[in-house]
Parts: structure tokens; C-alpha cells; sequence
């Protein structure tokens, strides 16, 4: 008798295999191998069966743990035991200005924006509803009236009732709600007038049986559940009572990025009103994907919901505020000159140019009461550190019939996914030979490359008034590349160039002079003129930069490029850079070599 | 439908159970079909059985039900004979096909298959018929 019993197999036809070796242990009924015998007919029933337990088992298996489970009920379920809530989708939010026509004759003192006045906005073809969450009060100032700064949230609001009896479930029926925006209000009965708010806790610390306070948790896929103390960490609401919920439906991650705005009236009690945009809207996001849920549900537990450590200011942040896209924090002792009591965290968010002033508060104010006394978070927005890529491709035109254009498209990928998956982060290092290896190894026709990289820090000047800056390329530069007199332009190789501005009139750039000093010069050809003899000054050791008095009239492009060329081709950048490889930084050359 | 005598069970080369799983009267065991009388049901099951029939073996069968709504000519009694061949051969090895005759009935609305094959290693032809009805 065959020992090899089918039960361990998770292919239908393996375990038919099995089924037939252990058929040859027997005499009685020989055709089990052939398809059309009746014997064979059962085997094929019984592998099907043995398939399908085989099948539903390993399938339960896998969803009994959290790092492998692959339903969304069961990673909540497994999240729900580390008291973990996977965040819902959050609205985009914006800043608008409002200024409302009133006439002079019997104006009042002050006007009350309602909550929930409703704004349009378009994107493309797509129309958003935003709201005000809180009524704002305009004060009537010098005869105008101004709201400044007024925040709006994307979304609909909707109210759920519940009547509570013995066995309630508090199931938010919509999809897609913002569970920061729920509130919760329960009344004694249908005839009650009167509502109590409860208030939305995160954790039991603090309660008592008659706090007024509720909880939500996660409810299979795409749910949320409120829950309440069951008069032991808050009250719950007894049989008759009337449970209102009201909370805003959102579209999410769809509605950033909107800078315009309109009233749905175009009046505000009555009044025309102007809106004009302050900050463009930003932070709406999906709901917690299940990756990120086996990511932060156990990070979440292990830091407590305390920041303490690096990392947990990190986890705290971003399982929070999922915007963020990338964080580094780091202590302000590590600043130059140190600022201490401080911790820095530098954010980038998705979407987004920086961090808007909004958000850095929301932020601080989230981390404040969960960092130690002593120490106080900074939210500062993340800069980036650029590589310019000069790389020159040889490929072999023996073995392939590819057009240059074709092997330069194929080396431009292969840059785009190193760039994707070892940089575009804090505290991420580039490696020269790795992505020289990546290269060679993007297409089999390509014999070597040559890449020669220069870090590239971008500065937005203000026009027509002086600036300083002062940043650092974090690592070491190139020495001995002195400017000497009569020097052209064509063989000298500066450690600081800039691209292009125009200074006093001129098209000009910056450049070391090989001595520690940043020149302003003039190219004409090949020669130069040195319009300015000392803007600023750079520490070949340390990369510290220092630019003053910087004062232009207009650049080319989006920013200026101030490129340095650094002593190693492995380049780290500062901690509060990102360092990443933009397409428009690199230059492919290509050479066909025959054989 | 023959019941192999007891006797006969241990010199059998090939043997099945009944499709119907009948019973050995004597002894109240699974009756056998063996050697020729296997192959034939095996042959038949075959013919009987359409493509995506068998689960995850969706190649196993002969397909030639759908025949039966072609025009009743020549040439879909070669396209018969063809599907026929060409089933077991794949998936028959024991049998050796002799000859298949498909004759179409327009009255009745059906074909009859008649074929001819020996088992490999034996010369005594076996001839047995297959009708295919519509099932509407």
C-alpha cells in the first residue's frame, strides 16, 4: 500500500497522482489510469474533494494570522485584538477667504457664517461639496467684512438614528465616512428634545462609568461600529434611548488639490459674498489599505500611542495622518548650533509642495500630548537634495538590432525604479555602483556605463531683494579644483556651480573658486568676468554652504540648480532631505559598440 | 451486464467497477467489468463525455454531441469519425481502432456510432454501438 496518503497536496492533480500510487497497493480494480474507466471518474470526485478541504483549509489557515491573511475582515479582526482602529477615509480639507458685500446703511456689528454652508468645488470634470464644520463669526473691521482663513472640509454630511434595545449594533450603514468627523448625540426617546454629545475616545484612560464617551472599531470590510462603555468606561445607552450619529461621506484622496472655490447661494445671510482660495485642499486620503494595517496595527501597539523614540513619532504619525508620505525626526541636540528641549520632524507630504501651516499645527498639537513634557515637536517641511546623473550607456550592436533611442528609454527605467525603491525617502543613501548594476543589468545588450553624479540642491530666491542661504551637501567635496587666472570655461570643472540667473542685468551663475568662496560670473564664451567676488562660501569638508546677499532678478526654470560635485559617489544626504532622481536632472549617452 | 464470475477475477488485465456501482450478487461486493468489457465502457464514457466535463481535465472528451445540430451529410460523419479517432487515441491506449461507422437517423433525430477496435496484444475485434440523442 502506497504510504503517500493525498492530503498534503494543494494541486488537483498531484493528489489524483496520489490517489492512483495508492490505488497500486491493491489488485482488485486496475483501470484507475485510464481517463475513461468509471474508476477513474470517482478518482476525479475524490481528488476534487480532497482538493477543496486541502484548499479551504490552508485559505482559513492563512486568515487565522495576521501577517497572512489576505481578507480585510480578517486583518480588522486581527488589528481590532491589538486595539488597533484602521483609519477610514479622511476628507480633503482647504482654507478659503470670505468677504461679504454689505450695505453701510444698518450693517451689523458681526456675521455668522453657519456651520455646514455649503462650497463648491471643481476639479476637471468633477464637482466636490465642502462644508464648514463650525460656524465662524465675521467681525465687522473698518467697515469690511473679512473671514480669513475659514476651514472646509470635503464630503456630505449624513445623520443615523439607532433606538436602542437589548441587542443594538451601532453599524454605520455608509462606506465611506470620515470617523473624524463623527459625532455622536444620545436622547432619552423619540419625544426627548434634549441630546447628550458623547465624546469620541481612542482609549479607556480617564473614563469612568459615567463618562459620556464612545468608541468606534473597525466592522468587517469596510465598516465602522460605535461602541460604548457598557456603564463600566462610560455610559451606555439604555433600551428606548435614540442614538444619533451624524458624520460627513467622503470622496477621499479624490478631492486634493482644489484652489478654486464657490458658494452653492452665492449669498451668506443674505449678503453676497466673495470667496477667494487661501490654501489649496489637501489631506484627503483612502481608507487604511490592508498592507498598512499588518504595518502599523503591531508598530501601534508596541508604542503605546506614546512618542518616545524616534520610530514612534514616525508610527504615530503616519498610521494617523496617512497624507504623510515620507517623516524623519531627529533630536534638536543634532542641529547646528543645537536647539534642545526639541524634536524635529521633518514631513512630506503626498500630493503636496511642503506642508501647509494648517497641517504643521494639526500635527504638533496631535504629538503634544502624547510626547514627554519636556519635549517639544517642530513640524517642519522636508527639502530635497537632487542627483544630477551623467551616464553613458555602451551596448553591443552585434547581438541586438535596438535603436539608441530604445536602449536610452530602457537605462531612464532602469534609473526611475532605482530611484523608486532605494531613494525618494529620508535617511536613504545613494549608492553609485548599485545603480551602475542595476543599469548593466536593465537590458542584456548593455555591456558597461559610466555614470558621473552631482548632488544638486534647488533655492527658490525671492526677486529683487537680498537672500541668504545656508544648507549643506552633508558630504565631502572634490578639492584642488582651484579657478586660475586666464582659466577658460571649457577645461575648468568647478566643485559649486549654479544654473543660470540673471544679476544686475546679466545672465550669470555661481561658482567656488576652488578656495572656499562662491563667486558670482559672467560667462561670455569661454571666458568669464567675475561680477561678484565673494556671495558666499562653501566648506570642502563638510559640504556647508553659506550664500548672502543674493539678490536677482529672475532665473531659469523653476528654481536654481546649485550643483556639487562630491568627493565619493556614495552620497547621504542631510536629515531633513529627501534625496531623489528627478528625469529631468539626467542625460543618457549612448554608444553602440560592434562586438 | 455481465458479472464476472469469481473465478475469472484473478487473470483479468484491466477491471472496473460498474458505473452504477452494481452489486456481486454472490458475495455482495462491487461487481467488476474487466479486460474487453472494461475497455468498451471506457470507450464510451469517452465518446459520451464533452470537453470541460471533468473537473481541472477540461481536454478529456470527445465533444461530438454538438454534431448532432450540423447537417447530417457526409462530411460531418468524417468530422465524427475524426473526434472519435482522435479522443482515443489520446486517451485509450488499450484500444486499437479497426473502424468507426456514423450513421444519422433525420427521423429519429439521432446518430449511431458503431466502432470496431481490438485491445492491443489481442486480434479478436470488439464492435460495439454508441446512440447519441439530443438531450432537448
Amino acid at each position: 500500500m502506497a504510504s503517500n496518503a493525498p492530503i498534503t497536496e494543494l494541486d488537483f492533480l498531484q493528489i489524483k497522482n496520489n490517489l492512483k500510487a495508492y490505488l497500486q497497493g491493491q489488485t482488485r480494480f486496475a483501470d484507475y489510469n485510464f481517463e475513461g474507466s468509471n474508476i477513474n471518474v470517482l478518482l476525479d470526485v475524490l481528488a476534487y474533494n480532497t482538493f477543496q478541504n486541502s484548499f479551504f483549509t490552508n485559505m482559513a489557515i492563512n486568515e487565522m494570522f495576521l501577517d497572512s491573511s489576505q481578507l480585510m475582515s480578517s486583518v480588522v479582526s486581527h488589528a481590532k485584538a491589538l486595539n488597533y482602529t484602521p483609519h477610514s477615509r479622511i476628507s480633503a480639507r482647504a482654507k478659503v477667504n470670505v468677504s461679504l458685500s454689505v450695505p453701510t446703511s444698518g450693517a451689523p456689528n458681526f456675521i455668522i457664517i453657519p456651520a455646514k454652508t455649503e462650497f463648491v468645488a471643481k476639479c476637471g470634470n468633477q464637482t466636490f461639496k465642502f462644508f464648514n464644520d463650525q460656524a465662524y463669526t465675521i467681525q465687522r473691521v473698518n467697515g469690511v467684512y473679512n473671514a480669513t482663513g475659514l476651514e472646509i472640509f470635503e464630503g456630505r454630511y449624513v445623520q443615523e438614528y439607532f433606538q436602542v434595545t437589548n441587542n443594538t449594533k451601532y453599524v454605520l450603514s455608509n462606506l465611506n465616512p470620515d470617523i473624524s468627523s463623527l459625532k455622536v448625540y444620545v436622547k432619552d426617546s423619540i419625544e426627548s428634545t434634549i441630546e447628550t454629545e458623547y465624546v469620541y475616545l481612542t482609549n479607556i484612560f480617564g473614563t469612568s462609568a459615567t463618562s459620556n464617551v464612545f468608541y468606534v472599531q473597525a466592522k468587517n470590510d469596510s465598516q465602522y461600529e460605535l461602541v460604548f462603555g457598557l456603564n463600566n468606561f462610560g455610559v451606555e445607552p439604555s433600551n428606548g434611548n435614540i442614538v444619533r450619529a451624524e458624520y460627513r461621506v467622503t470622496n477621499g484622496e479624490e478631492a486634493n488639490g482644489i484652489m478654486s472655490f464657490t458658494l452653492a447661494q452665492n449669498t451668506i445671510q443674505g449678503y453676497a459674498a466673495t470667496i477667494t482660495l487661501n490654501t489649496q485642499s489637501d489631506s484627503g486620503a483612502e481608507r487604511e489599505t490592508i498592507e498598512s494595517i499588518k504595518y502599523f496595527a503591531p508598530r501601534s501597539l508596541q508604542v503605546q500611542d506614546r512618542a518616545i523614540t524616534e520610530n514612534d513619532y514616525e508610527i504615530i504619525l503616519k498610521s494617523k495622518f496617512p497624507e504623510i508620505q515620507a517623516i524623519s525626526v531627529y533630536g534638536g541636540e543634532e542641529l547646528n548650533p543645537p536647539r534642545f528641549g526639541k524634536v524635529i520632524i521633518s514631513v512630506d507630504v503626498k500630493d503636496a509642495d511642503g506642508v501647509s501651516d494648517n497641517n504643521k499645527t494639526k500635527y504638533a498639537a496631535y504629538l503634544s500630548s502624547r510626547s514627554p513634557i519636556t519635549i517639544k515637536p517642530v513640524i517642519i517641511s522636508s527639502e530635497f537634495m537632487f542627483l544630477g546623473i551623467d551616464s553613458t550607456i555602451y551596448y553591443n550592436t552585434k547581438t541586438t538590432s535596438a535603436s539608441e533611442s530604445s536602449i536610452r528609454q530602457i537605462t531612464l527605467d532602469a534609473i526611475n525604479s532605482y530611484n523608486t525603491e532605494y531613494l525618494s525617502d529620508f535617511k536613504r543613501t545613494f549608492r553609485a555602483s548599485r545603480l551602475s548594476s542595476i543599469i548593466d543589468a536593465a537590458d542584456a545588450h548593455i555591456l558597461s556605463n559610466d555614470i558621473k553624479v552631482l548632488a544638486i540642491i534647488p533655492m527658490n530666491p525671492l526677486l529683487g531683494v537680498s537672500n541668504n542661504f545656508s544648507f549643506t551637501f552633508n558630504n565631502q567635496l572634490m578639492l584642488d579644483h582651484k579657478l586660475e587666472t586666464g582659466e577658460s570655461l571649457a577645461t575648468h570643472q568647478p566643485v559649486i556651480k549654479s544654473s543660470l540667473f540673471v544679476y544686475n542685468g546679466r545672465r550669470c551663475f555661481i561658482q567656488d573658486n576652488g578656495l572656499g568662496t562662491l563667486q558670482i560670473i559672467k560667462p561670455a564664451g569661454v571666458t568669464f568676468t567675475v561680477l561678484n567676488q565673494k556671495v558666499g562660501s562653501v566648506n570642502y569638508e563638510t559640504g556647508h554652504v553659506n550664500i548672502k546677499n543674493f539678490n536677482i532678478s529672475s532665473y531659469v526654470g523653476s528654481e536654481i540648480k546649485l550643483y556639487g560635485w562630491t568627493r565619493n559617489n556614495t552620497i547621504t544626504p542631510s536629515k531633513n532631505r529627501i534625496i531623489s532622481i528627478r528625469p529631468e536632472d539626467v542625460v543618457i549617452n549612448v554608444i553602440g559598440v560592434n562586438g | 451486464m455481465a458479472i464476472t464470475p469469481l473465478s475469472r477475477r484473478k487473470n483479468s488485465t484491466y477491471s472496473d467497477f460498474h458505473k452504477d456501482l452494481t452489486l456481486n450478487p454472490i458475495n455482495l461486493d462491487l461487481a467488476r467489468r474487466i479486460d474487453e468489457d472494461a475497455i468498451k465502457e471506457s470507450v464510451k464514457n469517452l465518446i459520451l463525455t464533452d470537453r470541460g466535463e471533468r473537473l481541472f481535465q477540461p481536454n478529456v472528451g470527445c465533444n461530438i454531441r454538438y454534431i448532432l445540430f450540423e447537417n447530417a451529410g457526409p462530411e460531418t460523419a468524417i468530422l465524427a469519425k475524426q473526434l472519435i479517432k482522435e479522443t482515443i487515441s489520446a486517451y485509450e491506449p488499450r484500444a486499437n481502432i479497426i473502424n468507426i461507422d456514423v450513421v444519422f437517423s433525420v427521423d429519429l433525430n439521432n446518430a449511431k456510432i458503431t466502432i470496431t477496435f481490438n485491445v492491443i496484444n489481442k486480434e479478436e475485434p470488439i464492435t460495439f454501438n454508441v446512440t447519441l440523442d439530443r438531450v432537448h
